[in-house]
């Protein structure tokens, strides 16, 4: 729809209309210290929407941990070799059989659910795990509660008697000397008379600059045939994983990258 | 003072030529948003958030001579209005019926401003407000879709229609 001369009219018209010929009548010096008061006023702390929401994302993060760590059925638990622990449970159902060491570790079990022997207060030390194990047919990892009341169990006494010789004197050992010995460290001592090593330079390996070039080009033509090689031999590091580590490829790895460097240098 | 000095000061928040600027242009603001918010009150509360958005927007105002403060100011108004009318609840219904109406050019120039305006203010809110955007300030159909969130076509029959009723009461006031 174009715009036509009665528009141009009406616009112009329209323009030129002021305050005063509309009829409308207004306190021109009251708004503008209404302006003026309003500019002066310091802007309100305005915090970036990012920060905000980090924020609340910090917030949330926070609070769902804290709510997963009261209510879930997980605790961390400490085992050892102090009481039973999840390695002896395994052995009771028999499925290791071999002893573990049973080091001292945080391990997660579950305490809420019975069912799953998990939870070291049902089952004592001293039960006869062989009985246990003849008598329940039930598969690895699950005890019945109504077998496990039903064995007897024999609790070792909890006082031990002490037997000390009566004519044999004691000796007497303060707590802090056996912490003093214990930390004491013995200091470096440096073999002054140890024998001064004197390095042969004409012994040493001499490098020929043939030699040298001969290797870059053996590299060149090794890695022309096999680029990966190149890639693989600076990447290869140890590896710590048993079934992955092969000490034999990465010694070869190693060498072969180090007869390299040695020789450009 | 000259206008761009003004502007100069303005950007050094120098308020005397904020007053200068503001006593200058604030008559013809005030009528922008009359045009557009019927209340005296109102109109005067868009005016003053249009100065004072402004005065803290003038860094970025380039002075390019005579009529660019005035440009500049009016859809500073004009944008303040809308978000207004928004605000209040302005509905505009899409509608794709868009007669050509022309308006009467003997008759309209015969009005005076004042006779205009008056029959302006009349019409409803969406077809005053789509006559004022698109006759007055100039602002083409699809840019004033997009200003008020409606499809091109609404726009167009608004206008028309709004060109249809002032016609009959130009007529109606000529008989």
């Amino acid at each position: 729809m174009k715009k036509n001369d009665g528009d141009q009219i009406l616009r112009q018209k329209m323009e030129e209309l002021g305050t005063l010929d509309g009829g409308i009548v207004f306190g021109r010096e009251e708004a503008w210290d209404k302006l003026q008061s309003r500019m002066d006023k310091k802007p309100a702390l305005v915090i970036p929407i990012k920060i905000r929401m980090a924020a609340a994302a910090v917030l949330m993060i926070m609070a769902g941990a804290t709510a997963v760590y009261y209510s879930s059925d997980f605790r961390l638990v400490k085992t050892g070799n102090s009481g039973p622990g999840r390695h002896d449970i395994k052995n009771i159902s028999g499925m290791e059989t071999g002893k573990k060491e049973a080091a001292t570790e945080l391990t997660r079990v579950n305490i809420d659910k019975p069912n799953k022997v998990t939870s070291p207060a049902i089952v004592h030390y001293s039960a006869p795990t062989e009985k246990l194990q003849n008598k329940t047919n039930s598969p690895a990892w699950t005890v019945n509660d109504s077998v496990i009341s039903t064995v007897p169990v024999s609790l070792p006494s909890p006082v031990a008697k002490l037997q000390i010789p009566a004519n044999k004197e004691m000796k007497v050992v303060y707590i802090d000397d056996v912490e003093h010995s214990r930390t004491e460290k013995k200091q470096p001592v440096s073999d002054i008379n140890a024998p001064v090593v004197k390095l042969d330079l004409k012994a040493m390996p001499v490098n020929y600059i043939g030699d040298v070039e001969r290797n870059e080009a053996e590299f060149r033509t090794m890695l022309r045939d096999n680029p990966r090689t190149l890639v693989r031999n600076i990447f290869a590091r140890p590896v710590y994983q048993e079934e992955d580590y092969s000490p034999q490829e990465y010694t070869q790895s190693h060498k072969f990258m180090k007869g390299i460097f040695n020789n450009q240098n | 003072m000259t206008e761009q000095k003004a502007i100069e000061g303005c950007k050094k928040q120098d308020r005397i030529c904020q007053k200068y600027l503001f006593d200058t242009y604030s008559d013809g603001m005030l009528m922008v948003c009359m045009r557009y918010v019927k209340s005296l009150p109102d109109a005067e509360e868009m005016m003053l958030n249009g100065f004072y958005n402004f005065f803290k927007t003038i860094d970025r105002f380039i002075y390019s001579g005579q009529g660019s403060i005035g440009g500049w100011l009016k859809k500073i108004m004009v944008n303040e209005c809308l978000m207004h009318l928004r605000k209040k609840g302005l509905k505009i219904v899409n509608e794709t019926d868009a007669s050509n109406t022309a308006t009467d050019d003997g008759i309209i120039s015969r009005m005076n401003a004042n006779e205009i305006y008056k029959l302006v203010m009349t019409l409803p809110e969406g077809y005053r407000t789509v006559f004022n955007l698109f006759v007055i300030e100039g602002y083409t159909h699809r840019e004033i879709a997009v200003m008020l969130g409606v499809n091109e076509g609404t726009s167009k029959s608004q206008l028309s229609k709004a060109r249809m009723q002032l016609q009959k009461m130009i007529k109606e006031r000529a008989l």
